[in-house]
């Protein structure tokens, strides 16, 4: 598989008239392999625009090399850009002008024409409120417009910086949906997002970033799985009494909330029900322990902040 | 797809664009109904034979549009109104992009600084050059049922038809390069205000001053050199030889300058948003 985003040691200090400048990331390292949803993930302030700006060109790196569709950016960037379809932040588009006015203007450049805009405004759907004026446009419907640009270059990679921001639930999962299906046919879609949930539910490939450098990546079950440690969560009655059951028959066992939660691999599991009904102790509750990406992800970033 | 073809299709993404911002439009409007109020007045003014025959130059007598040599004539008034307008429009369609922050969508479009900026250069200079000329000829137009209707075209031969043209396009080659010239202030300042008031305190301040202080050095002054290329005529209240060739030459070399700074100064920034 080839690498459609690759980053090397990136280093980006935004400078400023007077005082120190801003180390926004730290020799960053990155791979995005070709097809599917990549998730580009970190806390405020971790570096992910800053990221996807160097990769786009808007702003020059301080050191590190960095390749998008094969080339190196930003040098060949006018060659692989007709490719890529992008936003940064909130999309900004020209407030006089209607959603398909601006579609059509900014598709004029790589001599897109009308059908192609209807498809990208039905995909994110705002083929009925096309014809507004964009000053009118809430801060959800400026997002899908800044999409649905995207979209407009049928592009083989999408860059989304927070693509979800200020939607609705229902728009959440709506673009959400989209996003996975244009993984699904082929395309890279590297979104970044501090959003978790969206992240689990969405990618298939995980970065997760803090302080410009980054922290982990790979696919997100094997993360997860990674980042468990095997074990059961056990609900009782009198808990005190089962842990102390369970720990006489030599078991790691820790209580957490109402629950238990015991070092065992969840195929053990009719041995611990075993154990505690000798003791007369009835289990209300069994279930394997299961780390969301969430926790995860508070987990090391938090950890770093001791560390550091 | 070839460079040129790229060019120019962003050329005219960028009028377009320019086109359609309010400000440009309420400018050619508010010059159109100008010409309108003016049509009437001229109109209104010429009425009494007696009187017409009174002024110096009216509009109505039509060889006073423009007076070959002195670089007079009502057309003066329209150039006058060109410069104001190009300076504030050009500097308004930059500074409008950095504080929208379209700019970083238009790079997404657009990834080449050089030629994305040099498209935007040269549809400012090309927009304002042919406003510029239209507005000319509505201009003069508004005067002309007052020609016919009670003044002359005497004194009108084919020589001063050919004057009359030349001057109205070296009016609008200047307004397109002060067009020019406000674009790529603003794109150095990245603001339309800080552009414009820029452009003023150089125009009204600073070239008064030097002119006042070291008058030898006039020839050198933006404002002189356009005072020579507008009637096309040596400048003269002067103890120097400039021809208006020369005085061409000079505005398009600091002009070329000023856009090779605003041209790097775009390659080189960090485009960052709002
Ligand atoms: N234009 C700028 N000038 C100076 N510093 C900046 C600029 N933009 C970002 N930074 C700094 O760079 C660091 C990374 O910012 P960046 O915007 O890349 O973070 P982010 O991960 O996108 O955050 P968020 O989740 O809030 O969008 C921050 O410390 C920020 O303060
Ligand atoms: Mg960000």
């Amino acid at each position: 598989m080839t690498a459609v985003i690759e980053v090397e040691g990136l280093r980006k200090e935004y400078r400023r008239w007077r005082g120190t400048p801003t180390v926004a990331i730290h020799g960053l390292d990155l791979t995005v392999p070709e097809g599917g949803v990549f998730g580009f993930l970190g806390p405020n302030g971790s570096g992910k625009t800053t990221t996807i700006r160097c990769l786009l060109g808007l702003v020059a790196a301080t050191a590190g090399r960095a390749a998008v569709l094969g080339r190196p950016t930003p040098a060949d960037l006018p060659t692989v850009m007709r490719q890529i379809g992008a936003i940064v932040e909130t999309p900004a588009m020209f407030p006089t002008m209607t959603a398909r006015e601006n579609l059509e203007l900014f598709g004029a450049i790589d001599g897109i024409g009308p059908r192609r805009v209807e498809a990208s405004l039905a995909a994110v759907g705002l083929a009925d409120r096309a014809d507004e004026k964009v000053h009118k446009y809430s801060l959800g419907m400026r997002q899908r417009l800044g999409l649905a640009g995207a979209l407009l270059k049928d592009p083989a990679l999408l860059v989304l910086d927070e693509p979800v921001n200020g939607l609705d639930p229902a728009g959440i999962r709506e673009i959400r949906e989209l996003l996975r299906r244009l993984g699904a046919e082929g395309r890279t879609v590297f979104l970044s997002s501090h959003l978790l949930s969206e992240v689990e539910q969405t990618c298939d490939q995980v970065a997760i970033i803090d302080r410009g450098r980054l922290l982990l990546s790979g696919r997100v079950d094997d993360v997860l799985s990674a980042a468990s440690r095997p074990s059961l969560l056990v609900g009782l009655d009198d808990p005190v009494a089962g842990a102390d059951a369970l720990r006489r028959a030599g078991l790691d066992v820790e209580p957490t909330g109402t629950l238990l939660r015991v070092a065992l691999a969840p195929s053990q599991a009719a041995h611990v029900t075993k154990l505690l009904a000798d003791v007369g102790l009835y289990v209300t509750e069994l279930r394997p322990d299961t780390v969301s990406l969430e926790e995860l992800f508070l987990d090391i970033t938090g950890r770093e902040e001791v560390a550091a | 797809m070839s460079a040129a073809k790229r060019f120019a299709r962003l050329t005219i993404v960028e009028m377009r664009r320019a086109l359609h911002r309010r400000l440009v439009r309420w400018m050619i409007v508010l010059a159109l109904a100008l010409c309108g109020v003016m049509g009437v007045i001229v109109y209104l003014t010429s009425r009494d034979p007696s009187q017409l025959a009174r002024a110096d130059e009216h509009p109505a007598r039509m060889s006073s549009w423009w007076i070959s040599g002195g670089g007079d004539g009502i057309l003066t008034i329209a150039a006058l109104y060109l410069v104001v307008g190009a300076a504030i429009c050009g500097a308004s369609v930059v500074g409008a992009e950095w504080r929208a922050g379209t700019i970083t969508t238009a790079l997404i479009w657009e990834p080449s600084r050089l030629r994305l900026h040099a498209a935007r250069t040269a549809s400012a200079g090309i927009l304002a050059f042919v406003i510029g000329f239209a507005l000319e000829v509505a201009f003069l137009a508004s005067a002309l049922p007052a020609v016919l209707l009670n003044g002359s075209t005497d004194g009108t031969d084919r020589a001063w038809w050919t004057a009359l043209v030349l001057a109205m396009f070296r009016i609008a080659l200047i307004t397109a390069l002060v067009a020019v010239l406000a674009v790529s202030v603003a794109t150095i300042g990245r603001n339309t205000s800080a552009a414009l008031v820029t452009l003023a305190a150089w125009a009204l301040v600073i070239e008064r001053l030097i002119a006042a202080l070291r008058p030898q050095l006039g020839r050198f002054m933006i404002s002189e050199n356009v005072a020579t290329v507008v009637p096309w005529t040596q400048m003269t209240d002067v103890d120097f030889e400039r021809p208006p060739i020369v005085a061409l030459t000079a505005l398009v070399a600091y002009l070329a300058v000023v856009v090779a700074v605003a041209t790097a100064s775009f390659a080189g920034r960090d485009v960052v948003g709002t």
